[in-house]
């Protein structure tokens, strides 16, 4: 680490710096480079104040600087349920978690369904009743067969849900679509 | 799109690039580097070289090695490794046809 010139102006970029590149991996290379070159451009002369100035003005906005770092300040990484693997994991819970911990793992995985951003409201709304339609339907259409001698009642309800949450997870998978980050400060 | 933005766009994609050419003729200390490439209109500021450096570094593009300075402290100096040398041949075989290209297309809409 060099030792920057012992000027408050100085010592309080360098801080701003530091502070809006907490969490960047390049955090400690840039803030030294950074006082590296004000240490050199002020070597040839007085470090007074207006030279301090001119330095730092050249230098430009630390926020520009931490922009260009990609600071995780200036670019936030999307929540669990906005990132893919959060998608993936709310379909597995209303398909394959609803089988192995029935309307349980179903009511968590329409939690996650409605808290996420990574899907319009027209999509959770099919996604929630389809299941329960096409169950509906196929009971509906069984017991038309039954009047007339044929049925399949329990299979008909069980076909419907399970069809309905095939297509409720191929829809969720295809529609889903990663909310933009909010721009990094320019 | 605003101009400034535009710029801003197009610098992205070719400013590290053109941070290693700068570097390819000779080692340089961070303060020359920055001013040469502020007026070149390659960078928006000084400060805004030292994540790309940082990140050129990590690469191991970029090495820095310290030289005792006649008027002052120690300075760093960055030089391209070998490897470095090797990304700045890669971009001028990459660049040279696609800056064609794009000028071809502009003159014909002229």
């Amino acid at each position: 680490m060099t030792a920057a010139p012992e000027d408050p102006a100085v010592r309080r970029y360098l801080a701003t710096l530091d502070r809006l590149l907490d969490g960047s991996p390049e955090r400690a290379l840039v803030v030294d480079g950074v006082a590296q070159h004000i240490t050199d451009a002020l070597a040839d002369g007085p470090a007074d104040a207006h030279r301090v100035r001119t330095v730092l003005d050249e230098l430009g906005d630390p926020a520009a600087i931490a922009a260009e770092a990609g600071a995780p300040a200036a670019r936030p990484a999307p929540r669990f349920l906005e990132r893919r693997s959060g998608a993936v994991w709310t379909v597995l819970l209303l398909t394959v978690g609803n089988v192995v911990a029935p309307f349980v793992a179903w009511l968590v995985g329409l939690g996650f369904l409605w808290f996420s951003r990574g899907w319009t409201v027209l999509d959770k709304i099919v996604a929630t009743v389809l299941p329960a339609l096409l169950a509906a339907v196929l009971v509906l259409a069984s017991g038309l067969l039954a009047s007339n001698g044929g049925g399949f009642g329990h299979l008909a309800l069980l076909a419907g849900l399970v069809l309905g949450a095939v297509a409720s997870a191929v829809l969720l998978l295809v529609r889903f679509r990663e909310p933009a980050s909010v721009p990094p400060v320019q | 799109m605003e101009p400034d933005r535009l710029l801003a766009n197009l610098r992205k994609g070719v400013v590290e690039p053109c941070v290693l050419a700068v570097l390819r003729t000779r080692e340089m200390y961070g303060v020359d580097l920055a001013r040469e490439l502020v007026g070149l209109g390659l960078l928006a500021s000084e400060g805004s070289l030292y994540p790309l450096l940082a990140r050129l570094r990590a690469a191991g593009l970029v090495s820095t090695r310290w030289e005792e300075s006649p008027s002052g402290p120690p300075r760093r100096y960055y030089r391209l490794t070998p490897e470095g040398t090797e990304t700045v041949h890669r971009f001028i075989a990459t660049w040279r046809p696609f800056a064609g290209a794009v000028s071809t297309i502009l003159e014909g809409t002229e």
